[in-house]
């Protein structure tokens, strides 16, 4: 078992290694550099060079790489190139706006996916089984840029039901009531997009999760007790079910956070999305691989 | 009971503890009164200047600190002048390598701490420092020495005498030695928060919060010399990355005011009664460059031809409206410096014809398309991706030039691509802009030494245009180079790097509730202390 552990953390290990190389060198391949966005033209070459040479850019790929890699393993990831500060404390002020986002979101997405899911199984070939598989394979299918743009256009412009943007108003009634009820209706619409897309995945994992539970024996078992059906299926299905979903949610989370990524520049989400954006832009190589 | 009691306690504990962290005055309330919002494409990147630079950033540090001098938008007849700001006034030595400042005596920062030449000579220190390496340092490599004849007078001691002199030395908002002379100079580079925590100011404002990614929120310096301004109570900057957002919050009325606004999209500003333009100077100029390293471009008048070949009119009325200029120098028409004599090469297809034909290009093959030599006349065009405007530009140049039997092949490539592609002179032609400074020096995208390493991305090589260049950068008043900048700008009209296409306006989106802002082509935010809001609901109706 040990044995076993070893070798999966060894594993784990490998990948991640090969995975931060991969990055680090496909970055580097990438036309253009930090430099060419100075604003003004009339900045003369040395001087380009040497804020080149402060950043370390003027050191071979080999050795930029190996400082990086020393940095990283030592929880310094450098600084950032256009924030100016460590990328640690870009990304850890960043970090809360985007959990609250997706960690609001994926409780959306259970509190619809898990109950939508389970009922699609218990009447598997209805009607409204087809209906949901339907519905559920639309909103997979839906890609959450379009989602989000839509829902701006249409609840922020057209019916202007929540704000466009931001985690909070910039007019504000005194108090931590208004301020706090404020920031949940700031949150509502991207979370909504951003539930509503990865529901549909949801409903679907759920459905043949529990499908395949209930034709179970222990469940049969349970039913020939006379266990009532609705218990059954809420209870003892749906919790022989988690196991299969939890592994869903290891999945989940990453598409959870490219999704967020793209919403936050839309919704101007003070997030990792949007300091990704920006650090992609400006070819902030530190933050980029933080 | 308990358990719901119990719920609430978490989920408040939740969104307190896991929310993202915000301003200074995180917990107080902010005032009532709607402040003036300004949208940003990007975040502020904090209150020091040497540290890093960009328009939105140097809008906002214009209202944090002031200048020894405060540089005037009216250079369109003449070099411009400069309105006394920290110093009371200035003074030459007869040889004109002093220049003296008399400082103020009466203003303080913003804790207390009264203004003094030291911060004047400690502020050059840190601007020439290799340690902080501040990217114009360059501006100062004429400044020999920075003297303190007493508190409040300070003396600049230049290597030699040039026209620009007074610009350089002001060059840079002066900083507050006694607060930040405390982290040592090594450890700037990526500081960027100790200087937010260490602010004191000498403008109308302050920064009252700056949360990242989000809004940076400034409020009126209580020290400020002027006790009845800034008149507004608070300007918050907002960061709004996507364009199209920023122009639906504009619309919306969320956003006051909005720099650069979509030509496509001003019917709707105009149909806004709450809404306005307002079309100020940009002292830009958009153009095709020519790689005149590549044999295809090296012949003048094949530029001259191509550039007859270009209906910029047209590109003016289709893409602008009429609201923009055609261009005709890298001086833009409301600048002192420009040729008022030069006329833009006309739009004549005839005439670029014959011109081709009479340098041994026809149309052989009758496929529509020149040829000599067996070379077909073809090359691409490129520009960056993102920007719908120049886009369209280059599919109507496009079609322009392939009516003299040009094949152009438009190629869009993400800005920092292009930009690589063009330092290293790697592009047939490509279609830019340039803005240009108060300084008026062009030498970087036109002077030979700027090949390697610098912007002439064509490769353009004059020697006469070289001389004038560096004769310019040695007169001792502005106004006596004029000559040279008229002839420098025959001399390129003629040449034809560049194929100068327009002079872009900046149209500025203020929502009408803005009074008494006056926006130039120096500073979006020029004299923020003066503006006003008109009063309104708490709905901002």
């Amino acid at each position: 078992m040990l044995r076993y552990v070893l070798r999966r953390i060894a594993a784990s290990a490998l990948l991640l290694f090969l995975v931060l190389t991969g990055v680090f060198l496909l970055l580097r391949l990438a036309p253009g550099d930090p430099m060419a966005l100075l604003e003004t033209p009339r900045i003369p070459a040395e001087a380009r060079e040497e804020l080149r040479r402060s950043w370390g850019l003027d050191q071979p790929l080999a050795t930029q790489y190996v400082r990086w890699l020393g940095g990283t393993l030592a929880g310094d990831w450098g600084t950032s190139f256009s924030h100016h500060r460590p990328a640690t404390d870009v990304v850890r002020s960043a970090l809360p706006a985007t959990l609250w986002l997706g960690g609001a979101a994926l409780l959306l997405q259970l509190l619809l996916g898990l109950p939508l899911g389970t009922l699609a199984a218990r009447r598997a070939g209805s009607l409204g089984d087809h209906g949901l598989r339907v519905l559920s394979l639309s909103l997979y299918a839906t890609p959450t840029f379009w989602l989000g743009i839509v829902a701006l256009l249409c609840f922020t412009y057209r019916w202007p039901i929540f704000p466009p943007s931001h985690l909070q108003s910039v007019f504000l009634a005194p108090g931590a009531i208004p301020l706090w009820s404020d920031r949940l209706h700031h949150l509502a619409l991207p979370v909504l997009v951003l539930g509503i897309s990865g529901v549909g995945g949801w409903i679907r994992y759920t459905r043949a999760s529990v499908l395949e539970v209930l034709s179970q024996d222990h469940l049969v078992a349970l039913r020939a007790r006379g266990i009532p059906e609705r218990r059954v299926l809420w209870i003892h299905a749906l919790r022989s079910a988690l196991p299969s979903l939890l592994q869903v949610l290891g999945f989940t989370l990453p598409l959870l956070l490219s999704g967020a990524l793209i919403l936050e520049v839309l919704f101007s989400w003070p997030g990792l999305g949007q300091v990704t954006y920006g650090a992609l832009l400006s070819r902030d190589y530190p933050l980029i691989l933080a | 009971m308990r358990k719901v009691s119990l719920f609430w306690v978490l989920l408040f504990s939740l969104l307190v503890g896991c929310g993202p962290r915000t301003s200074d005055s995180e917990g107080t309330a902010p005032p009532s009164e709607r402040p003036l919002v300004i949208a940003a494409a990007a975040d502020f990147s904090g209150p020091n200047e040497l540290l890093s630079s960009s328009q939105l950033d140097h809008e906002i540090r214009s209202n944090l600190f002031l200048h020894l001098v405060q540089e005037q938008p009216d250079y369109q007849d003449s070099p411009p002048t400069f309105a006394p700001q920290l110093a009371r006034n200035h003074s030459w030595s007869e040889d004109r390598l002093q220049l003296t400042f008399e400082l103020r005596e009466d203003l303080v920062w913003s804790d207390g701490t009264p203004i003094t030449a030291d911060d004047v000579r400690w502020t050059w220190e840190a601007q020439t420092s290799p340690e902080v390496g501040w990217v114009y340092s360059f501006v100062k490599d004429s400044i020999r020495d920075v003297e303190i004849l007493d508190p409040h007078t300070v003396r600049f001691h230049f290597t030699r005498v040039y026209a620009n002199q007074l610009l350089d030395a002001n060059e840079g908002f002066i900083l507050p030695k006694h607060a930040w002379s405390e982290l040592p100079w090594a450890e700037w580079r990526g500081n960027a928060q100790w200087f937010q925590d260490h602010l004191v100011v000498s403008g109308p404002f302050t920064v009252d919060s700056w949360t990242p990614q989000q809004e940076t929120v400034l409020a009126p310096n209580p020290r400020y010399h002027r006790p009845e301004r800034p008149r507004l109570d608070r300007v918050v900057v907002r960061v709004l990355p996507d364009e199209s957002a920023r122009f639906r919050q504009f619309l919306s009325g969320d956003v006051d005011l909005l720099r650069s606004l979509p030509t496509d999209r001003l019917a709707e500003v105009e149909a806004n009664p709450e809404l306005t333009v307002r079309e100020i100077d940009s002292r830009q100029y958009n153009f095709i460059a020519w790689n005149s390293l590549r044999p295809l471009f090296a012949d003048a008048a094949t530029r001259r031809a191509l550039t007859q070949a270009i209906d910029r009119q047209a590109l003016v009325d289709t893409l602008y409206g009429g609201r923009a200029r055609v261009a005709s120098s890298p001086f833009p028409a409301n600048v002192w410096a420009h040729d008022a004599s030069l006329e833009p090469w006309p739009y004549d297809p005839e005439a670029a014809r014959r011109a081709f034909a009479d340098l041994g290009w026809s149309d052989s093959d009758a496929d529509g398309f020149l040829d000599r030599d067996g070379v077909a006349f073809s090359f691409e065009l490129s520009t960056n991706t993102g920007n719908q405007l120049r886009r369209d530009a280059l599919l109507m140049i496009q079609e322009q030039l392939a009516r003299v039997g040009i094949d152009a092949r438009p190629k869009f490539l993400e800005i920092q691509a292009l930009i690589e592609s063009n330092n290293s002179h790697e592009f047939d032609a490509t279609l830019g802009a340039w803005g240009i400074d108060t300084s008026l020096d062009v030498s970087y995208a036109f002077h030979s030494s700027e090949i390697d390493g610098g912007a002439n991305y064509g490769g353009y090589d004059n020697p006469r245009a070289d001389e004038l260049m560096n004769q310019i950068s040695e007169v001792s008043e502005m106004a006596e180079a004029k000559p040279l900048f008229d002839e420098l700008q025959q001399i390129l009209h003629q040449d034809q790097p560049y194929t100068f296409l327009w002079e872009p306006p900046n149209l500025l989106g203020l929502n009408r509730r803005i009074r008494d802002a006056h926006p130039n082509a120096l500073l979006m935010l020029f004299d923020l202390e003066d503006w006003s809001l008109v009063p309104h609901d708490r709905n901002g109706h």
